[in-house]
């Protein structure tokens, strides 16, 4: 039977939006400067207070903050968090998503009942607050944030899962599966669970841009990655206080928030179009 | 010694029925606009929210600020911090006694004696005042005549006289019924110069003069609190003219003070206040207990440059518990020198040496890391602490800054759970730091929270405090100021220069040495507003 798989039609469809080819280049790049960071800037942490809150000029591209450290370092060097984050963070939350609601939706009953309270009872909480609340209790970190914003994101992702496995489990493939003798993990993860994922990954899509959003918040609330190490949100935070004669300090940090969180959420829209049948073909 | 030294407080009140005899304000004409003229609004600026009217229950600055128009203290400072009469009248010290005499309408010994007891009631949990009057000892306390009251204290101590700068008198009849930690946070029945209209919570408290009062009028009819959190909110209303004061940060007043178009309306004011940033060193740490690495590691603050590109010159370099402003203060002691290579001499000379090569120093295969705790979202921590942590770096000692927000990081500093952590304190008139350092003082009884012990430091603490002879005091205290900044139990940092921005509209706004604006005789309750520039007085009727 030749047929074209479901992610090659869906790519086929994505490349007709330039809009979202556009952010795709423009994530693409944005993550290989991230990589390459270290090579093409000064030291993001270089503290000279002598030439501190300096407007753009030759030696300091985007000017510097309040510790005279160069902006243009620290906002290239603040995709590096940004990103990996944002990345990290999605990923535990769609590991954690399509485990429970994979449970819930292929045993239904109990199981169901149990993981769906589960999500009602972290959905009760504000998702920012509930954040705060776990930074707080162990110390603002690389690793608590990411850990966070995973452990509180990932109730979108379950009922996605869920509400999949509900429709697909008793369909023919499953059941040739069930018949051939396969056992649960295996029908699970083999046969329902890819044909489930699809719009899971839309949901990731717009996962990672709110990832970098709350990071964004959290330092800017201070609870963010710890200084020196520099993030969108934490050079944000410093330019609060100088808003009123040092734009540039909140300006390009804030553009690059503004356009990697566009980006994220215009391929996540795009790509949940191609995926839906229902859609122009 | 045998036993305790008592201290006996006398205090007596003559109640007197309010009298008016002040003649009625003339209207004013262009001449008489240089002298003080009743009436107007204020608009002041809160930082906060109050969280009760009830004066025992105080909780911050926001509360004592509101607190200090509704009720009028036991003791008043004088602009040079002396104490000078408010409800009490007068008093006398005796060797193991004092007498306070006191004149106030409807105001008895026995609301005294009341509030006293509140205030020391476990079950009250004042938190800010009860430390004050911890010596209270109810026993030798005790009510003479209406106006009289002696209050007994377990313990002879000079700065216990200032403390009655704490003491708002409420009335029993009133405060003793109901719940008294719920039912005030929102009435009060007070014996100030002003009282209470209305309080929005979260937004507004407005106050207006009592026609009655039995002291001194102030000028100012009405007081209007506004709540605003932000700092830069704050800064725009005061242009926009909504607030008559704010304080606002260094880096607003240099970039706005010298404008010529603000520089018309707004008083731009800097002074020094009590109070000093510090690092705090917990003692007990195995690292942190040499006297010689605390120093070695003060070497590496910059403070010269901190000044100068930081605060461009407002901001003074501390080298001990005492500010230069009070007597205590000992000029002879040196601010420690900016060195970071005679510090990595002596991390050397302490075998911290960089053995496995990886640029951090070591010692006994153990890297020299430290933990330093700052209030989350502080925005003088957070500058200093990085580049603290960018110095440290450059000799081989990696510092993790950690920012908790302010209730975690106390806790965990009063638990000794802590490496160091970038503090300030706001002082009290009397320079006695004796919670602060003496070994007795550990919490969590004190505040001893660096854990220092050091006999002689305690000998000298517990001298200064039972001298009631301020020249001897100050020899004393002199000797302590060296020691401390020898021994560096803290690392005093800076004293930052407060700058205030204030309408010119409003009159005689006067600086208390060290104080500040607000809280002390006159201060605030001496202020007035020309008769032709009572902008806010039309809105505020209208509502």
């Amino acid at each position: 039977m030749k047929r074209d798989s479901v992610s090659a039609m869906t790519w086929r469809r994505f490349q007709r939006s330039k809009l979202a080819l556009g952010a795709l280049a423009y994530v693409v790049v944005v993550a290989l400067i991230a990589l390459i960071a270290p090579m093409i800037t000064v030291d993001p942490n270089a503290v000279d207070i002598a030439s501190r809150l300096r407007p753009p000029d030759h030696t300091h591209r985007l000017g510097t903050d309040d510790l005279g450290r160069d902006v243009l370092a620290r906002v290239i060097h603040g995709a590096r968090v940004s990103l990996t984050v944002g990345l990290t963070a999605t990923l535990i939350s769609l590991l954690i998503g399509s485990f429970l609601g994979a449970i819930a939706g292929y045993y239904g009953g109990a199981a169901d009942w149990l993981v769906s309270r589960l999500i009602e009872i972290v959905l009760c909480f504000p998702f920012l607050l509930l954040v705060l609340g776990i930074v707080a209790l162990f110390r603002p970190s690389f690793i608590t944030i990411m850990i966070a914003l995973g452990l509180t994101s990932w109730t979108t992702e379950a009922r996605f899962v869920r509400g999949e496995f509900l429709r697909i489990r008793d369909m023919e493939f499953a059941q040739a599966a069930r018949a051939s003798g396969a056992r649960d993990a295996r029908i699970i993860f083999r046969h329902l669970l890819p044909n489930a994922i699809a719009p899971v990954l839309v949901s990731a899509s717009f996962g990672v841009a709110s990832a970098i959003l709350i990071e964004s918040a959290l330092s800017f609330l201070g609870m963010g990655v710890p200084p020196p190490t520099p993030t969108w949100g934490n050079i944000l935070y410093s330019a609060e206080q100088h808003l009123e004669y040092a734009w540039w300090l909140a300006v390009f940090p804030g553009v690059a928030i503004f356009l990697t969180v566009a980006a994220f959420n215009i391929i996540g829209d795009r790509v949940r179009d191609a995926l839906d049948p229902r859609s122009e073909s | 010694m045998d036993g305790v030294k008592r201290f006996v407080v006398l205090l007596l009140l003559a109640v007197v029925a309010c009298t008016n005899e002040r003649p009625l304000p003339t209207v004013s004409t262009s001449e008489d606009l240089k002298k003080p003229q009743e009436g107007g609004t204020v608009v002041r600026r809160l930082q906060g929210d109050i969280a009760t009217l009830n004066p025992v229950m105080a909780q911050s600055v926001n509360d004592r600020q509101v607190d200090y128009y509704l009720h009028t203290p036991m003791v008043h400072f004088d602009a040079d911090l002396s104490a000078i009469p408010g409800l009490a009248e007068k008093w006398e010290i005796s060797s193991d006694g004092r007498l306070y005499t006191s004149d106030g309408s409807n105001v008895t010994a026995g609301d005294v004696l009341f509030t006293l007891k509140k205030i020391i009631d476990p079950q009250t949990e004042a938190p800010q005042i009860a430390g004050a009057f911890d010596q209270l000892d109810l026993r030798t306390t005790r009510v003479v005549d209406p106006h009289t009251i002696v209050v007994g204290f377990k313990d002879g101590i000079s700065p216990q006289l200032a403390h009655f700068n704490d003491l708002l008198v409420i009335p029993e009849h009133v405060y003793a019924r109901g719940d008294f930690k719920i039912d005030f946070t929102s009435r009060v029945v007070g014996c100030g110069p002003y009282r209470l209209v209305r309080r929005v919570a979260g937004k507004e408290i407005l106050l207006e003069r009592r026609p009655e009062y039995w002291g001194p009028r102030p000028n100012l009819q009405r007081v209007l609190f506004k709540v605003i959190a932000d700092d830069i909110t704050a800064w725009n209303a005061m242009k926009r003219g909504e607030i008559d004061e704010t304080i606002i940060s260094t880096d607003t007043w240099l970039a706005e003070g010298r404008r010529p178009e603000l520089q018309k309306f707004i008083d731009f004011r800097r002074f020094y206040t009590l109070n000093y940033n510090y690092i705090a060193w917990n003692n007990r740490d195995p690292v942190l207990g040499d006297k010689r690495l605390r120093r070695a590691l003060a070497m590496c603050i910059d403070l010269k440059s901190i000044i100068e590109n930081v605060y461009h010159g407002t901001a003074r370099a501390m080298n001990g518990p005492f500010t230069p402003d009070q007597w205590a203060y000992n000029p002879d002691v040196p601010v420690i020198e900016y060195n970071p290579q005679e510090a990595l001499r002596t991390l050397r000379s302490l075998g911290w040496l960089d053995t496995n090569k990886d640029g951090l120093l070591d010692k006994g295969g153990k890297p020299l890391k430290l933990e330093m705790l700052i209030t989350a979202g502080s925005i003088a921590s957070n500058p200093f602490a990085q580049l603290f942590q960018a110095e440290l770096k450059k000799i081989g000692i990696e510092l993790d800054v950690v920012p908790l927000d302010f209730a975690t990081l106390i806790q965990r500093v009063l638990a000794g759970n802590y490496q160091c952590a970038y503090l300030s304190w706001n002082l009290d008139p009397d320079p006695d730091p004796f919670a602060l350092f003496d070994s007795s003082q550990f919490p969590p009884r004190g505040q001893n929270f660096v854990f220092y012990s050091n006999p002689e430091a305690d000998r000298l603490l517990e001298e200064g405090r039972r001298e009631f002879d301020q020249t001897k005091r100050k020899k004393t205290y002199q000797q302590l100021h060296a020691l401390l900044a020898d021994d560096q139990p803290y690392t005093w940092t800076l004293q930052v220069s407060s700058k205030w921005a204030i309408n010119k509209r409003i009159r005689d706004v006067k600086e208390s040495k060290g104080w500040g604006l607000f809280q002390w005789f006159p201060g605030e309750l001496g202020w007035w507003i020309p008769i032709d520039q009572r902008t806010h007085d039309v809105p505020l009727r209208r509502r």
